[in-house]
């Protein structure tokens, strides 16, 4: 095989795996940055990390010993630990590029200095309409938008040298073919061409991740063209790249390889150490097996960890039975919130099937006039935002509306709270609340057609049906529905903040969770819906109101979403739910709160709305910051038991699932989307600075997409600095996603084996398992597949039989 | 001329992989100037890393997906070089096989 512009383009994309998903900050989405090393067993994707970039999948080992020294990891917990060593290291070849060499042999700065010009050209090529003059030949792509305007560039001048325009014009038009010239000119040998474009990436992998995220090969191929031909311009053509610069991978200087070890075992003791308090915890729990009476309400909450001391003081105050699902209520849907376009609504998983559109509800009072009204302040606010990006429109604007918007922005800083309610206030008297629906059928659809899935309208009733009883099979509620059923997605609300998003929905692709909840409530509220799940072996009473909320979990306030669709025969219940809702949201707003710095205890609740809208505040929540397990199985498992907002919890209920089928959807489906976020905040708490996205009060939107710390440079990935640790001190405490589960243990052998993907994360170590329940007692799944008996029960020691795989044969 | 007489040798290649890679392959075959492809998700079966169920409710990204192309034999060679480079990376299988169609037209063959 030669290198020719179309095996180029195959290195590129090859390479590209091993790139941290990103996604854009506006719809922030939780990933393992490590993603595309997951078919490594952690602690080799570990040594990769070190010696490819010097970063490390570990706390510092000084931290480790604190922790040990106050009892955090126990002398029992690391002798169990070491007991399960293993290293066989796996390694890759790692090479150094034509720049990174020749500033090794002469002392220079030439990588770094193609770095910038290379970002400068990333952060143009991407920008998404946050700058006022769009790039002119983008539709050339980045290389052939670079080519044609570089020579005009007098960083280009300062990096090459004279002449610099000549050799620009001279270089193909064609990224692919420029790109293998180099590599053939250079030298750079066949068996390492991917190697090499990975090194390329390893120099800005923010930028190559945003380009990668196109899906178009163009884009990574255009960055290599334009990295390779610019190391091209400023080296030497003597200079030729050799399989000396290619090592083979040990860590090397970098980090020692026998450190990696030891913190592999710190870190393992850490984990053994949380694995064992949560099971205590569970298994101790006295346990009621039913509630005194039936709830006359059930509450369908999102896995989100935020939704478990919500839960909890929910259950507390009145009769009220919890359930947990993933927070996209199992729609693969598109919503395009009222004159919004469509955005996706469910985990980047998982691929969208139907677009669902809210619109005013014409079989409602007023909707009209109220939506007229509604354009007007909607365009006079986008036309404030769009004053402060224009060159010369400032000016004016702040002598026409300075004297007003001047003592709003005195008062946003020194009164927050005050200023949140005014605009509040403000907002709701001028813009009176639209009553809306969403679109759920498929336009022109009598409703009745095939299950085709459908992209761009909604859906067919049949479909309707099909995701309805997905939904209701998956979080266990097939019987015994309460008259009402509210369904809870979750938002937040935060200020000044270009990482809303995460947090947001995970679930719902860092969206909020309201229009999904919406949904579903209006899918099963549908009688010819409940006709098909009748037929399906779902009976839903008459008697039964499905009713859609969205909790805030910025303020832990909870809000009733089209309660003007619900029959006054439920009024007087959901009158007192919504009461009880503000009581357990002050509870919980009050305990959460205690763990955010600068807190006013003595009025939780008020600090928490004030921190909602307080434009200077870095911390307005702590998210899923010290996430540590899901949890899944019936709420009795954990009903009562303070996991301290730390446990993702889906229901499930074993007895109803004999062929696993269910149990196999959760484990596919949110266990992996727990895994992704569990590692986004692991990554950016072991080693900020790689992984995360720096220190808020440094940050800089760009391009509409991410953030510089400064002013230039790499796009930033990962979670700011203020998402996991404040003032110096870390809040959470990084941990691989244990998962829980009551189940047999012989299901649970037959999903993973049917599973390759689940079976990868936990034979790599990416994950963890314990199975079991609190009365026959707990067993981990080790990575070689045997069974482990953890604290608790009586279970019997002797390993299960399991199936091998082709590998293992 | 018998039937198998009229036809036009061509190679096949078939791919399985993740979901969350076949995006990637069809991007080779269509640089590779094949004309068209065919694209199965959710597929399942057993290979080098265990069994794969190809019922997954919530995860397009790891349900696998089988691609398979047939272009002209001068144009298989590049083309299966590329794929063999991915799927040093990833996980995924490549066949490749020979086979005959009876409208090289379609497949970017240009008939005189």
């Amino acid at each position: 095989m030669t290198v020719n512009p179309f095996t180029a383009r195959s290195s590129a994309l090859a390479a590209s795996v091993a790139l941290p998903r990103t996604f854009p900050i506006g719809s922030f989405v939780a990933t393992n940055p490590l993603h595309g090393l997951e078919h490594r067993s952690f602690e080799d994707a570990a040594r990769i990390l070190a010696a490819t970039t010097g970063a490390s999948a570990y706390l510092p080992e000084h931290d480790y010993e604190r922790l040990h020294s106050i009892g955090r990891i126990t002398d029992s917990d690391l002798g169990a630990a070491r007991s399960r060593q293993r290293s066989t290291p796996d390694l890759v070849p790692v090479v150094r590029t034509l720049t990174e060499r020749h500033d090794d042999d002469h002392g220079t700065d030439l990588a770094d200095r193609v770095d910038a010009v290379v970002a400068k050209w990333c952060a143009v090529y991407l920008d998404r309409g946050q700058a006022s003059w769009d790039l002119p030949h983008r539709e050339l792509g980045l290389f052939g938008a670079w080519r044609s305007l570089a020579p005009g560039d007098p960083g280009l001048a300062r990096l090459v040298g004279r002449r610099a325009r000549r050799r620009v014009a001279a270089l193909p038009t064609n990224a692919a073919q420029a790109l293998s010239d180099v590599v053939r000119r250079r030298g750079i040998e066949e068996m390492y061409v991917a190697d090499y474009f990975r090194a390329a990436y390893r120099r800005l992998p923010g930028w190559a991740s945003a380009l990668a995220r196109s899906g178009d090969s163009d884009d990574l191929v255009a960055y290599l063209a334009l990295r390779l031909a610019l190391e091209d311009l400023v080296l030497d053509p003597e200079e030729r790249w050799s399989d000396t610069d290619a090592t083979d991978g040990s860590p090397g200087d970098a980090i020692d390889g026998d450190v990696i070890e030891r913190l592999a075992l710190w870190q393992e003791a850490l984990e053994l150490g949380y694995r064992n308090q949560l099971l205590q915890t569970l298994t101790s729990q006295p346990r009621s097996t039913r509630p005194a009476s039936e709830p006359q309400v059930q509450a369908v909450f999102c896995i989100d960890v935020r939704s478990e001391g919500f839960r909890r003081h929910l259950e507390d105050v009145g009769s009220y039975a919890t359930i947990g699902f993933a927070g996209f209520f199992g729609l693969p849907i598109r919503v395009a919130q009222l004159e919004g376009e469509p955005v996706a609504s469910c985990p980047v998983i998982v691929e969208p099937r139907a677009t669902v559109r809210e619109v005013p509800d014409v079989d409602a009072p007023s909707a009209a006039r109220a939506h007229d009204h509604h354009d007007a302040v909607g365009s006079a606010w986008a036309t404030r935002h769009e004053e402060k990006s224009a060159p010369i429109a400032p000016f004016a604007f702040a002598e026409a509306a300075g004297w007003v918007m001047g003592p709003l922005a005195a008062l946003r800083t020194f009164a927050p709270r005050a200023a949140a309610r005014l605009a509040e206030s403000a907002r709701r008297a001028a813009e009176p609340p639209i009553l809306t629906v969403m679109q759920i059928d498929r336009p022109g659809s009598d409703h009745r057609g095939d299950a085709t899935p459908g992209g761009a309208g909604g859906m067919t009733e049949a479909e309707q049906v099909m995701m309805a009883h997905g939904a209701l099979v998956t979080m266990s509620l097939t019987k015994e529905f309460a008259p009402i059923v509210l369904l809870c997605g979750h938002r937040s609300t935060t200020a000044n903040n270009p990482f809303a998003a995460s947090l947001d929905c995970g679930a719902c692709a860092g969206k909020a969770g309201g229009p999904n909840a919406r949904v579903l409530a209006e899918m099963l509220n549908r009688p010819r819906v409940r006709d098909g799940l009748t037929d399906a072996g779902i009976r839903i009473p008459d008697t039964t109101w499905f009713v859609a909320g969205e909790h805030d979990t910025t303020t832990d306030e909870v809000r009733i979403l089209d309660r003007h669709r619900m029959p006054s025969t439920h009024h007087d219940r959901l009158d007192r739910l919504e009461r009880d809702l503000a009581v357990a949201g002050r509870r919980c707003a009050a305990e959460r709160q205690s763990l955010l710095p600068g807190v006013d205890t003595q009025a939780a609740a008020e600090d928490a709305v004030r921190r909602a809208g307080d434009w200077a505040e870095p911390v307005a929540e702590w998210g899923l910051a010290r996430n540590a397990a899901v949890v899944v199985g019936p709420r009795q498992l954990t009903a009562g038991c303070d996991l301290e907002r730390r446990v993702f919890l889906h229901s499930y209920d074993p007895a109803a699932d004999p062929d696993g089928a269910i149990l196999g959807t959760i484990l596919t489906g949110p266990l992996v989307v727990g895994h992704w976020i569990s590692s986004q905040y692991y990554f950016s708490t072991v080693d900020p600075q790689r992984f995360g996205s720096g220190t808020k009060p440094l940050h800089n939107v760009v391009g509409g997409i991410g953030v510089y710390e400064g002013v230039g440079g790499d796009l930033r990935m990962g979670l700011p600095l203020e998402s996991v640790a404040f003032d110096g001190e870390r809040v959470h405490e990084p941990l691989r996603l244990l998962a829980v589960v009551q189940a047999p243990r012989e299901r649970l052998e037959q999903l993973i084996a049917a599973n390759s993907a689940v079976a990868q994360l936990l034979r790599n170590g990416w994950i963890r398992l314990v199975v079991g329940s609190p009365e026959e007692g707990w067993a981990e799944r080790l990575r070689d597949g045997n069974w482990e008996r953890c604290i608790g029960g009586t279970l019997d020691d002797a390993p299960l039989e399991r199936s091998m795989t082709m590998e293992e044969r | 001329m018998t039937g198998q007489q009229r036809l036009t040798p061509m190679t096949r290649i078939d791919v399985v992989v993740a979901g969350e890679d076949a995006g990637s392959i069809e991007e080779l075959f269509t640089a590779a100037d094949a004309t068209g492809f065919t694209s199965v998700s959710n597929v399942s079966g057993l290979g080098h890393g265990g069994h794969h169920d190809g019922r997954v409710l919530f995860n397009d990204m790891d349900a696998l997906t089988m691609l398979f192309t047939v272009v002209p034999d001068h144009r298989a060679d590049d083309l299966i070089d590329a794929l063999s480079v991915l799927l040093e990376e990833r996980p995924g299988v490549m066949f490749v096989s020979q086979t005959a169609v009876g409208r090289p037209g379609y497949f970017g063959v240009v008939e005189e």
